[in-house]
């Protein structure tokens, strides 16, 4: 079984380890920036990784997620960017 | 669903108390936000990281596993949002906030453990400035945070991070620690009372002398901001004039130590207090880790930081409270957990004492910041507003109301030690209320429907 698995990330096609954090993998893939803030507009990025914060929230299969709390499956479409 | 006893964390207490009563057959839940059990310090990765990166502590694994075959349940990725009013059922939701449920909880133990202490600094909302915590979950992944990396803050647990961060190949620029430990003083002569932490210690500086990391004492991070080369960092002394330093590095660290998730034991009504040396909100516990509310139990740090030795202790011996109260005998090993959790905490006061208070911590971040500099980030709540909002008197509830600070999706975890600071008023927590995480309104009406 291939352990790697592939998905998109704002349309682009990206592969990751099956399972592996989606924050860890969007930085592989050199993207820090997920979420826009409301009020300034600006990027938000991961901060403290285990769910507390809600700076890494973007959208999976359509869905707003915490991004540290989502492994990675086959075929996910994550959009980032979206203002949360 | 019911069981006999429902526990909310699956962190070392929440895994060691659950192991101890499934071992007694008793029938447990472990209800746990995260996609696996292990908490933060035994987080487990998925099969195929495993195979490629190793396993991260692995006597974490052999835990879970170890409560696995005694027949602990595990409900991974669900949140706790709410508590019913008559106190013993537990409102869930998956943790995207869709598929709520109530979950009868006969006994519960709280085991949410702590989150990591944030202070702000002028940059600090920037993408590439992350927690020291995250940045070791990244290097348990085989992940790298950034290239070259600062980190900065204060408490042990900076130097660790920089360990973890050096063995994945990461160029540590420095660890700035914001107050003075590693110089001789009185206090320090009791940590070579516990001389395997004393090893740990050791061990850590050793590894970070080897990869040229410099470690500077009483220096602080006064500023970041991103150029066109990277994250711009401005470190500066704690206290009176010094000479500032400029790095620029991928990747920014901060931590200021843990403060106990005791929102969940609020929201049940138990009682807190606050803890002299850190000036944190824990739980009141008795010996055995009962609260005030029968049929409460709390273990781990949500008692006081006091770290996972304690932690796995603590949950031994809450789990033999529970099962005294369910008519089982007493399990093994109750004595030798009783001695490590005091010992453990002696240890904790004892590191305490050598690091700034984090209230002391609090106020200098909350003086140091200008008045157009971010504070809330949920809400992007400056500091100006938060002091222009003070209206000469010190309520935080009222600086809440009006300023919108701590109200967002974190709900305060992240700003309230800088915003209470602001307010002068370091030990005022903002008001607890349901949901502890966002949910979906869709799924609030699509269970009111199921129930009516």
């Amino acid at each position: 079984m291939n352990a790697t698995v592939q998905f998109r990330i704002d349309g682009y096609e990206v592969s990751a380890l099956e399972g592996a954090t989606l924050t860890a993998a969007l930085l592989q893939s050199g993207i820090r920036g997920l979420r826009r803030d409301p009020v300034s507009n600006e990027f938000r990025g991961a901060f403290c990784g285990m769910g507390a914060c809600f700076e890494c929230e973007l959208v999976v299969d359509g869905r707003t997620v915490r991004a540290c709390l989502t492994p990675v499956r086959a075929d996910m479409d994550v959009r980032t960017g979206a203002t949360t | 669903m019911t069981s006999d006893v429902v526990i909310v964390g699956a962190g070392p207490a929440g895994l060691s108390a659950a192991t101890v009563i499934a071992e007694n057959d008793r029938s447990v839940v472990v209800i746990d936000e995260q996609p696996r059990p292990g908490g933060q310090y035994y987080r487990q990765q998925s099969a195929a990281v495993i195979a490629t990166h190793g396993v991260h502590r692995a006597e974490g694994a052999a835990l879970i596993e170890r409560a696995r075959r005694a027949g602990v349940q595990f409900r991974s990725g669900v949140s706790v949002w709410g508590v019913d009013d008559d106190r013993r059922t537990l409102l869930v939701s998956a943790a995207d906030g869709t598929s709520i449920r109530r979950h009868l909880a006969p006994r519960i133990v709280v085991a949410t453990g702590a989150t990591e202490r944030a202070l702000p600094f002028p940059g600090w909302q920037l993408p590439a400035v992350t927690t020291v915590g995250y940045a070791q979950h990244l290097c348990a992944e085989g992940v790298r945070v950034g290239a070259r990396v600062l980190v900065a803050g204060s408490g042990p647990f900076l130097l660790s991070v920089a360990c973890s961060l050096v063995g994945v190949g990461v160029d540590v620029v420095a660890v700035l620690e914001e107050g003075t430990p590693y110089r001789p003083r009185a206090a320090g002569w009791k940590v070579a009372g516990h001389p395997q932490r004393l090893r740990e210690f050791a061990a850590y500086r050793a590894r970070l002398a080897a990869a040229r990391v410099p470690v500077r004492s009483g220096r602080r991070v006064v500023s970041a901001e991103e150029t066109a080369d990277g994250l711009r960092v401005v470190e500066g002394p704690t206290v009176g004039t010094g000479r500032a330093r400029q790095h620029t590095v991928d990747a920014l660290n901060v931590g200021f130590g843990f403060r106990p998730q005791i929102d969940l034991l609020r929201l049940l009504g138990c009682g807190t207090r606050i803890d002299a040396l850190s000036g944190d909100e824990v739980a009141v516990v008795d010996v055995d880790g009962a609260t005030d509310l029968d049929g409460v139990w709390a273990a781990g740090e949500v008692t006081g930081i006091a770290g996972a030795p304690s932690a796995l202790a603590e949950g031994l011996v809450v789990g033999a409270a529970v099962l005294r109260s369910l008519g089982a005998p007493l399990p093994e090993g109750l004595a030798a957990a009783r001695r490590d959790v005091s010992r453990a905490r002696a240890f904790a006061s004892t590191l305490g004492r050598l690091y700034p208070a984090p209230r002391d911590l609090a106020a200098l971040a909350a003086a140091s910041l200008g008045d157009d500099a971010l504070v809330c980030r949920c809400e992007s709540v400056s500091a100006g507003q938060v002091r222009a909002a003070q209206f000469g008197g010190t309520d935080l509830q009222a600086v809440k109301a009006a300023t919108r600070a701590g109200m967002g999706l974190c709900q305060g975890r992240e700003c309230a030690p800088a915003v209470s600071a602001l307010c002068g008023s370091p030990t005022a927590a903002f008001t607890v209320r349901p949901p502890l995480r966002p949910i979906l309104l869709a799924a609030v009406a699509e269970h009111a429907a199921q129930v009516i």
